[in-house]
């Protein structure tokens, strides 16, 4: 009955396809049907699957079945009304080729991020940096072009995708301790086995952070114009650098201080000729 | 000076518990609060209100596993024994080791026991190390362990004692210096000023070429010493295998 009413209704014509108002209702309908649906999966997908993934990974995923499904209702639309794209594949054809051009670099951050979900160089929350950039910070997103970094003065750098992926990444928290070097000169005429070994000492009483396991090291590194240098090297726990880092030289200056060992500053001898 | 015991204590006014460089003081401040102050050597004071409705409250001083400080970062521990044991091939042995311990302080209240303090007497002991290689090995707290002779060796809030179990299946003798599980496997115990952990048992084995060691943990069969609150999650590892170094 109602199909008889609906196809005896005016039917029309553009760009020579014909159109009748049945079978667009229908198509009205499957488009319809296919937000609804698409908007159910994602809604199901981000409730019972996204918390379990990596947050980009459920976003891109989240993504893929929204608009995955919505493509896959228009293509039914289309068939349901008879649209015939072929002769659009022609202009669509040199359309593409002028939009490629055009949008080369959208293209290839589109491509890079994709490489870079397959890749996956760092998980979300690492500690990255980008040497050649000189960035570094908190891992935070690959998102259709761009990647985000948090600094670690809490900013947020963007980064196009094919920039990121074509950048050396040093992922700083992959591994579960890092190693930390610092340098300290001596003077001359102090005795390099007793300084180290007060810093040996002062290190393991009062550096919480630093690995016993394996164990601080030093190394005279150069007999320079002033000093005698010497390199700590310290391993912590990757989470731990700020308690490591900024003060391992002030409490090697301190225990040097208090040692009586001096810690020379450069001077220069001038020789005055009669 | 004589050091407060574990176990439970109740609290109508006040209580003082003293501990090696650390103090705690409990006080009713009014009708339905008590304040909580733990001061250490160093000064570093840590002060709380408990909100209580009946007349008394009730805590436990208990040992934990000594995981927490100076922060948590890990499960496991690394035992490094201060002899080597040398073992020989198809040979088993068992002893006993120090290995040290924090302090949990822990409200009772309706059979519950909420963690609400902890802190350690050895803050200059509590150390990190890494087994294995920087970038796939396990980060573990550290310690340097005596062998001792017998379960009673603890010392109050510092040391508990551990029973380690070794079975060499190689074909070579084996000198074992260091011991590395999960300790979140393991429960400790008290009675008195004494405690001790859940046993390890550990298993050298070969399977093709490949050497390494399996550890499981054994719990401590039906004393009469009080099992510890869990500060931390337990966990349940079946066993575990680890490269041999």
């Amino acid at each position: 009955m109602f199909h008889e009413v609906f196809e005896s209704l005016d039917s029309f014509t553009i760009a020579g396809t014909e159109f009748s108002l049945f079978n667009l209702m229908v198509g009205a309908i499957i488009m319809l049907i296919g937000f609804t649906i698409a908007r159910i999966s994602k809604s199901l997908f981000n409730k019972y699957y996204a918390p379990v993934l990596p947050e980009h990974t459920a976003k891109n995923f989240s993504k893929l079945i929204y608009f995955g499904i919505i493509i896959i209702s228009f293509l039914a639309f289309t068939t349901s009304t008879g649209i015939d794209f072929s002769g659009l594949l022609v202009a669509g054809g040199i359309l593409g080729i002028v939009i490629g051009f055009a949008t080369q670099s959208v293209v290839s951050n589109v491509i890079s991020g994709i490489f870079l979900l397959i890749e996956k160089p760092a998980k979300q929350g690492d500690s990255i940096e980008l040497p050649d950039s000189n960035i570094a910070g908190s891992f935070v997103d690959v998102s259709t072009f761009s990647t985000k970094i948090r600094k670690f003065d809490g900013t947020i750098m963007r980064i196009p995708n094919e920039k990121f992926f074509t950048s050396n990444i040093r992922v700083l928290s992959d591994s579960p301790v890092r190693r930390h070097e610092a340098a300290i000169g001596i003077a001359y005429k102090e005795d390099i086995d007793a300084a180290i070994e007060i810093l040996k000492k002062t290190i393991r009483s009062r550096m919480p952070f630093v690995l016993q396991e394996p164990e601080p090291t030093f190394r005279v590194d150069e007999l320079g114009d002033s000093s005698i240098n010497i390199s700590i090297f310290v391993w912590h726990p990757k989470e731990d650098w700020g308690e490591v880092a900024p003060t391992l030289l002030k409490f090697a200056k301190n225990t040097l201080d208090d040692a009586g060992i001096e810690i020379p500053f450069p001077q220069r001898v001038i020789w005055k000729g009669d | 000076m004589q050091y407060s015991n574990y176990g439970c204590y109740e609290i109508e006014e006040k209580l003082d518990l003293f501990f090696p460089s650390v103090e705690i003081r409990i006080r009713r401040t009014d009708d339905t609060n008590f304040s909580y102050l733990r001061k250490d050597s160093e000064g570093n004071v840590v002060e709380k209100i408990i909100p209580s409705v009946s007349k008394k409250i009730q805590i436990e001083v208990a040992p934990i596993r000594p995981l927490n400080y100076p922060a948590r970062r890990t499960n496991f521990v690394y035992l490094k024994f201060d002899k080597e044991v040398f073992l020989s091939e198809n040979a088993s042995t068992s002893f006993l080791v120090r290995c040290p311990i924090e302090v949990g302080i822990f409200l009772v209240h309706d059979s519950h026991k909420d963690s609400m303090d902890w802190f350690t007497c050895d803050p200059s002991g509590s150390r990190f190390g890494l087994y294995g290689a920087p970038d796939t090995g396990n980060l573990c707290k550290y310690h340097k362990v005596p062998i001792v002779n017998s379960e009673l060796d603890s010392e109050l809030h510092l040391s508990c004692v551990m029973r380690i179990s070794f079975e060499n299946l190689l074909d070579r003798g084996y000198s074992i210096t260091k011991a590395i599980f999960p300790i979140t496997d393991h429960m400790l115990y008290y009675k008195g000023e004494k405690s001790q952990l859940d046993s390890l048992k550990v298993t050298l084995r070969k399977r093709m070429a490949v050497e390494y060691v399996e550890t499981a943990e054994v719990r401590l069969e039906q004393t009469d010493w009080i099992k510890s609150p869990s500060w931390e999650k337990d966990t349940q590892t079946p066993s575990m295998e680890m490269g041999l170094e």
